[in-house]
């Protein structure tokens, strides 16, 4: 029988893998797309790279936080530190669901729109900057230490909604989602 | 090309620069642990001698089958590191490399030195002079004869370039011989557990089992050095007490003994340690899931509107328009309305 800490190695050295990539190749990308008129050979790698790296990442996600709930110590998440890298979690699948919704209805040619390219870039990297940071609690609650030091001392606290609030937020979201994806037009693919 | 190679040079520089590292230097945490080098640490061949002086300490002269003792380990000198934590094992004597938790040669842990049940802990330790006890509160074999019993040390350095853990063993293992228990020798059950902390600003009230015990009386302080107060005990049941500790308003530790006599003997034992402690991070998950899914969409409308903002922005006419004559603007020169005319 494997236990739930193991497979939660697993998924997190999956998706911590890929996204580091992701973020890696969205931030020389971007750094391409500032420079070159016309898409290099390589900024095409890195754009084709990223995407794969992301979509495996994103996929690693949700694996990484079911195996971490089933592995947290305890009676469940009772803690700041995984409280906040269970709402870090969504954020960073919110983002880069939004960084692969833009890349793929937009296509490949949206780095050579200068605004949507740092909208992309920068997007790309707050999401890695999410999963980095999430990886980084995790090391602040199992060996006590982070990468970030004295950084991650505010994410030592949260701040935790009632049921009641966050079922109503909850569906604010919904709706703020519903109505950005039907109301608002749609993304062609730039030509 | 060029670009490519420089990247490239820069990826390897990069991860050069990136030494190993097997320090763990916010410790292993408490757990039952032998004591070896596959196990325990990292030390290997490249591991430290540690500088530590051990003494081992029982708080008795004789020792009974069963009977409720307390083992105290008494560490300084050792080096520390930045984090001062320090690691002791209590386990049998190092043979062919490895020394094996105290339980192995019968002794059961009832109290270790952090509230738990395990033959290793770890604790910060201020001052490498003054040193540290580590207390463990354990019930004796049930076999008589010699029994022997060490302890070890396992903690960091300041600065530790090479990232080796420092280790030692006392070098004298205590041995002790367990003796028949007497007859009617009072005695707490060997099925009562010891609570070990509770919320501050709570009383605790504790239900006592014994065995032989006619009466009982109970001590307590604050700390390891306070002032002795005694405790009302009531008797619950036959061969069960009940006192009440008082709450304390910040983490202080209460330690608390009894003493059990019946007409032929008396026995009093060790201190045992109460902790308070704040109370726990309480959640509802459920709660939790639907704050981190809301997070996680609201987020993700927000830079999907962005995205498409920028789009319809980028496609508007009237704004590529306006983009197309802002350099006209700036080389042309200023010029009068053909029905201009002042504003009233």
């Amino acid at each position: 029988m494997i236990g739930a800490g193991t497979l939660h190695v697993v998924a997190t050295e999956l998706a911590i893998g890929n996204i580091a990539l992701a973020g890696a190749t969205i931030m020389l990308r971007l750094l391409l797309s500032l420079r070159e008129e016309t898409p290099s050979k390589l900024a095409e790698i890195l754009d084709n790279a990223s995407l794969v790296a992301a979509i495996a990442g994103l996929t690693a996600i949700p694996l990484a936080i079911f195996t971490g709930v089933a592995a947290a110590p305890g009676d469940g998440l009772d803690d700041p530190l995984l409280f906040n890298k269970m709402i870090l979690s969504w954020i960073a699948i919110g983002l880069w669901g939004a960084w692969l919704h833009g890349r793929l209805t937009m296509g490949p040619k949206l780095w050579q729109n200068r605004s949507l390219a740092w909208t992309q870039g920068l997007m790309g990297m707050a999401a890695c900057g999410c999963v980095l940071t999430i990886a980084t609690l995790g090391g602040k609650f199992s060996r006590g230490e982070s990468l970030m030091g004295p950084l991650s001392k505010p994410l030592e606290y949260s701040i935790a909604m009632g049921t009641g609030s966050a079922a109503l937020t909850l569906i604010a979201a919904v709706a703020a989602l519903v109505s950005v994806l039907w109301m608002m037009p749609k993304p062609e693919k730039i030509e | 090309m060029r670009i490519s190679r420089i990247l490239l040079v820069m990826v390897c520089t990069l991860t050069l620069l990136v030494s190993p590292s097997l320090a763990k230097p916010g410790g292993q945490g408490d757990a039952d642990r032998d004591f070896s080098c596959a196990d325990s640490c990292h030390v290997g061949e490249s591991g430290g001698q540690s500088s530590a002086t051990i003494i081992i300490e029982l708080d008795r002269t004789r020792v009974f089958t069963g009977q409720t003792i307390s083992i105290s380990v008494k560490v300084s000198g050792m080096e520390l590191s930045k984090k001062g934590l320090v690691g002791v094992f209590l386990m049998t004597p190092v043979s062919n490399g490895v020394g094996k938790s105290i339980e192995h040669s019968g002794w059961t842990v009832i109290q270790d030195p952090n509230g738990g049940s395990n033959n290793f802990v770890e604790k910060p330790v201020l001052s490498s002079s003054q040193g540290a006890t580590f207390t463990w509160i354990v019930r004796a074999p049930s076999e008589t004869g010699m029994v022997s019993i060490d302890a070890a040390i396992h903690h960091g350095i300041d600065p530790n370039p090479d990232e080796i853990a420092y280790q030692a063993t006392s070098g004298q293992p205590l041995s002790i011989e367990i003796e028949p228990m007497p007859d009617d020798l009072p005695r707490i059950s060997a099925d009562w557990k010891p609570v070990s902390n509770r919320m501050i600003g709570e009383l605790m009230t504790i239900n006592l089992e014994t065995e032989d015990a006619e009466t009982v009386e109970v001590e307590w302080r604050v700390g390891e050095s306070g002032s002795v107060q005694s405790a009302e005990v009531t008797q619950a049941a036959s061969g069960t007490w009940s006192f009440t500790l008082p709450a304390t308003t910040d983490e202080a530790n209460l330690s608390w003994r009894a003493m059990m006599s019946n007409p032929a003997l008396e026995e009093t034992t060790p201190w045992f340690t109460l902790s308070s402690i704040e109370p726990g991070y309480d959640i509802d998950e459920v709660a939790l899931f639907m704050q981190s899914l809301a997070f996680g969409l609201l987020v993700a409308a927000m830079a999907i509107a962005l995205q498409r903002r920028l789009v319809s922005s980028s496609k508007s006419p009237e704004l590529a328009k306006l983009v197309s004559t802002l350099p006209e603007l700036e080389d042309s020169e200023p010029t009068t309305p053909a029905y201009g005319g002042e504003m009233s």
